[in-house]
């Protein structure tokens, strides 16, 4: 539960979860919602695929994630995006979302 | 999805709840149950109908597929199945000491009670981890296939009403008082039957947007 906690405390991993909530993405296609170097956004799937929120499926060069969520934990999703949890500390990282897209 | 083996054992538990439901029929006619208890009667066979429905459903009831996406769902499957068909054989046990009107010093309508509880918690444990498993069609399917996206999007939503409803059943269970007796099956029954209707005409729709989109699409 630590690990879900950790991942879902961060503003850009918790906007990868809400882009997955509509359909499963390519790593390319979610990195085309971010200002970030792909190494950063691959340290967060890295976060997300350890506490078991997402599943990820290569094929060829392609990996495609999809959302792995239990109801307790996209409820606790929901109630971090909305009280904002870590959004003072993550600011930067959060500004750095592209919305628009 | 349920293993040959959760069906077996499940249907065993079903069997025995069945004689029990056809035994205590049978010496109702000698008149030894009051009337006032005849909807005890129908609760007899409406614990193994929904044991059995419950086991029925999910057997064999997932296209086949790889054995990484059906081990998670035989898992799954036989935590369900056992909890609930032996939780269900407990409270058919409850149910046909309460019919036989015996003089017990235990109050059995809130062993019943106590029993929906632990049998809610068990299924809501369960339906947390239902968004968790990997989408396979079913092969009882209203309103066609969902696929990979409206899939998980269906699961999603109604493993979300389903945690309310069992909450909501747990809560009844909790708050009702000790005099309320048998009288919330009925409405936890109806609210039941409700939720299935929900269920397949929310699959249907989302089918529909999935063949449409699949159509514009080619």
């Amino acid at each position: 539960m630590n690990l879900v906690f950790k991942a879902l405390s961060d503003p850009t991993r918790r906007r990868i979860l809400q882009l997955l909530r509509r359909r499963p993405m390519t790593a390319g296609q979610i990195a085309g919602h971010f200002d970030f170097a792909k190494p950063t956004l691959s340290a967060h799937f890295a976060v997300l695929r350890e506490a078991d929120l997402v599943e990820s499926e290569k094929a060829g060069t392609t990996v495609t994630y999809s959302l792995k969520l239990s109801v307790l934990e996209d409820a606790l999703l929901s109630f971090a995006e909305t009280v904002g949890v870590g959004a003072r500390t993550g600011g930067g990282l959060n500004l750095a979302t592209r919305r628009g897209k | 999805m349920i293993d040959l083996r959760t069906t077996r054992t499940a249907a065993s538990m079903i069997l025995v709840m069945l004689v029990a439901a056809l035994w205590r029929t049978i010496t109702w006619s000698d008149g030894s149950m009051p009337m006032a208890h005849s909807g005890v009667l129908l609760l007899l066979y409406v614990l193994p109908a929904s044991s059995a429905s419950l086991v029925a459903c999910p057997y064999r009831n997932r296209r086949a597929a790889d054995d990484t996406k059906t081990r998670p769902w035989h898992k799954w499957g036989r935590f369900l199945a056992i909890s609930y068909c032996g939780g269900m054989l407990l409270m058919q046990g409850v149910v046909v000491l309460a019919s036989l009107g015996l003089d017990l010093p235990v109050d059995l309508a809130a062993i019943a009670r106590a029993l929906a509880v632990v049998l809610a918690i068990a299924s809501l444990l369960a339906i947390n981890q239902m968004p968790k498993l990997p989408w396979l069609e079913s092969r009882f399917s209203p309103g066609g296939e969902l696929g990979p996206i409206y899939g998980s999007r269906y699961t999603r939503l109604v493993s979300r009403i389903l945690v309310v409803f069992q909450t909501a059943v747990v809560a009844c269970n909790v708050a009702a008082p000790q005099t309320a007796g048998w009288h919330s099956a009925r409405y936890i029954l109806l609210a039941a039957a409700l939720l299935v209707a929900w269920s397949i005409a929310w699959r249907w729709h989302l089918g529909r947007k999935w063949r449409l989109e699949q159509l514009t699409m080619r």
